[in-house]
């Protein structure tokens, strides 16, 4: 890779111990993002993806424990820093951005209370200044009448204008990355163009690095320099888009981009079986029920992720011959 | 939202209403007759001519129609008629006692948020952990003991045992912290777990997870995002506990001799003294009714999604 990355995620593993066992929801996912660029993070729901976005930020709740890992940022470990220094990274260094706006603003308070808590929990600064800053970040969002709108409650607001003030509030203190957990799946298309858009445009500006969870290969395609493909809590595939896209080597990434609709095509191919249920993942690689490619090899253990092109690297026992 | 409060204290008409006339029935269908009851009290028993010559001095020989429409004319003008036993207006009988059980309702309640707010939080909290476990129990303990046997072991230890605390009436602060603890802690009891139970939702909501990931310090998430809206459930319950409050709690006023309405309307109940029980009922009604009128108010100041909806309805 020719750039630095920012954020580094090694070998990270969340697991949930309920009463019906370890629930393994990230299993060893690893990844980087550089200043700057885009990663897209694409996999079927509940695949974790949201968890490795929590697991980042260390906000997993318990039965939820993270286990092994290393999340590397600027320097520090984020999985190893004292909460003290955890908070003021949080936010400052590295923003959220969930999938509904609705429920991720307190209904009780209001957009400017919220908004400005984040900059003056940050800095030193007078209520008055915060407040001043947050009309300024509302507004370029392309908010209307911002001053207005600092004094509203979220259900004042429409979707597209909550999931807005979300991404303000995130990027309030000019994070280094930005990680979007399904930034506009709960909005219609036209409003989810526009975010995409300022998000974009807000990621020039501030060089920020993103990282986009998503299900949607038509934003990934649009939006992201690399994508990272994640089955049963696991990187299975890992490249610059265009070449993942134009050469997939997983055969669930295969799966994954025939399904998706195309004019002229009349069929959809979905990707045929079930998700493994992440309670008992088999040794072998977790998506071998459903792979049509499968061999004997593929019994034996989980296969690693490997390069196979210049940045790309797909995690199966069987890519050669038939990939690229 | 003045609208509002003028709608809702047009309500009260209708509801004391029905229950001046539910106690009227209910008064009536006891068995025991007033007068004989007053004549008993020297211990001799009365002639019937002297039983029937107060029944008719104190109209109960007429219909029940006329007795009820006799009352409700003086009724209408705030006269609650006199109570059989002392000749006094109910009225000020009752309102005579009435700041005693405001101050123990008070002070209970008082008691009852010191208690139950830290234990319902810490609860949550550390759910599962030492904290929590002794919460609960203290909880299930205090929401299972009956108060007068709580009332009787304060009593016991406090006033008589190391005598630092009087052992019943009405004085100082000193006299109010035993019944108001004997109170307060049954209630406290059930608040810490409704408290736990919404802190813990809250607790799990999308925006508390945001705010950590705002990098926000825990003491704000707690106190500014979680508290507010985990208080919510728990503010709906307390204009109910605040109206059996003011009621007299009637077991604690009578075990510290507390001079308040409770036992006022207990010992006219065993009297038969009609008057005073109905005026008791009328006078709690309102009381009712004016409590969670100022529940509502406060709940609008909590969440504004009542507030803003109530605004453009207007």
């Amino acid at each position: 890779m020719s750039w630095a990355p920012v954020l580094k995620v090694k070998n990270l593993s969340t697991y949930f111990y309920t009463r019906y066992g370890v629930i393994k929801a990230v299993n060893g996912a690893s990844f980087t993002v550089a200043a700057g660029k885009t990663l897209g993070l694409v996999g079927e729901s509940g695949c974790g993806k949201s968890v490795t976005a929590l697991s980042i930020l260390r906000l997993i709740e318990p039965p939820g424990r993270i286990c092994s890992g290393e999340v590397w940022l600027n320097g520090c470990d984020l999985l190893k820093i004292p909460p003290r220094q955890l908070r003021q990274v949080r936010g400052r260094e590295i923003a959220l951005v969930f999938q509904d706006p609705l429920t991720s603003l307190n209904p009780v308070l209001t957009i400017g209370t919220q908004l400005a808590e984040t900059i003056d929990s940050h800095e030193e600064i007078s209520r008055a200044e915060a407040r001043r800053r947050a009309v300024e970040l509302l507004f370029r969002l392309g908010l209307p009448d911002p001053e207005r709108l600092m004094r509203l409650y979220p259900f004042q607001l429409s979707g597209g204008m909550r999931q807005r003030v979300m991404v303000a509030m995130a990027l309030a203190l000019r994070p280094k990355v930005l990680i979007a957990d399904e930034p506009t799946t709960a909005l219609d298309v036209t409003v989810q163009a526009q975010i995409l858009a300022e998000l974009k445009r807000l990621q020039e500006e501030l060089g920020m690095a993103i990282v986009l969870i998503t299900h949607d290969l038509g934003v990934v395609a649009a939006m992201t320099d690399e994508v990272a493909v994640m089955y049963a809590g696991t990187i299975v595939e890992h490249g610059p888009v265009a070449e993942v896209f134009d050469r997939p080597a997983h055969p669930y990434t295969r799966a994954l981009l025939r399904s998706v609709p195309r004019l002229g095509r009349e069929e959809l191919a979905p990707v045929e079986g079930q998700p493994p249920s992440l309670l008992n993942l088999p040794a072998h690689c977790a998506f071998l029920p459903r792979c049509l490619q499968a061999g004997a090899a593929c019994r034996g253990e989980k296969p690693e992720l490997r390069e196979i092109g210049p940045g790309h690297a797909a995690a199966c026992h069987r890519l050669f011959p038939w990939a690229g | 939202m003045w609208r509002y409060v003028t709608k809702r204290l047009l309500y009260l008409v209708p509801v004391l209403f029905g229950v001046s006339i539910i106690t009227f029935g209910l008064i009536n269908l006891a068995p025991g007759d007033p007068a004989e009851l007053i004549l008993c009290s020297g211990g001799v028993e009365p002639t019937k001519e002297a039983v029937e010559t107060l029944r008719a001095e104190l109209g109960l020989n007429d219909p029940l129609y006329v007795q009820y429409g006799r009352w409700l004319g003086k009724a209408v003008h705030l006269d609650l008629g006199k109570s059989f036993r002392t000749g006094r207006p109910v009225a000020e009988e009752i309102f005579s006692r009435f700041p005693a059980t405001l101050e123990l309702a008070c002070a209970a309640m008082a008691f009852m948020v010191c208690l139950a707010l830290p234990a319902g939080i810490l609860s949550a909290l550390y759910r599962h952990a030492f904290l929590d476990h002794l919460s609960r129990f203290g909880a299930l303990f205090g929401a299972s003991l009956p108060g007068f046997w709580l009332g009787l072991m304060l009593i016991y230890f406090f006033a008589v045992k190391l005598g630092v605390l009087p052992v019943m009436g009405r004085g100082g602060l000193r006299h109010l912290v035993l019944p108001a603890v004997t109170l307060g802690f049954g209630l406290a009891a059930v608040y810490a777990r409704i408290l736990r139970a919404g802190m813990l939702e809250v607790l799990g909501q999308d925006y508390i997870r945001v705010a950590r990931a705002k990098g926000l310090k825990e003491k704000w998430v707690i106190g500014r995002h979680a508290l507010k809206n985990a208080l919510l459930p728990a503010v709906t319950l307390l204009g109910m506990s605040c109206g059996h409050l003011l009621g007299g709690a009637v077991i604690v006023e009578t075990i510290f001799a507390w001079p308040g309405v409770g036992k006022f309307a207990v010992d006219a109940i065993f009297n038969r003294d009609y008057p005073v029980i109905q005026g008791y009922a009328f006078f709690m009604a309102a009381v009712f009714v004016l409590v969670n009128l100022l529940v509502d108010i406060s709940y609008v100041f909590l969440d504004p999604r009542i507030r803003l909806e109530g605004g453009n309805s207007r």
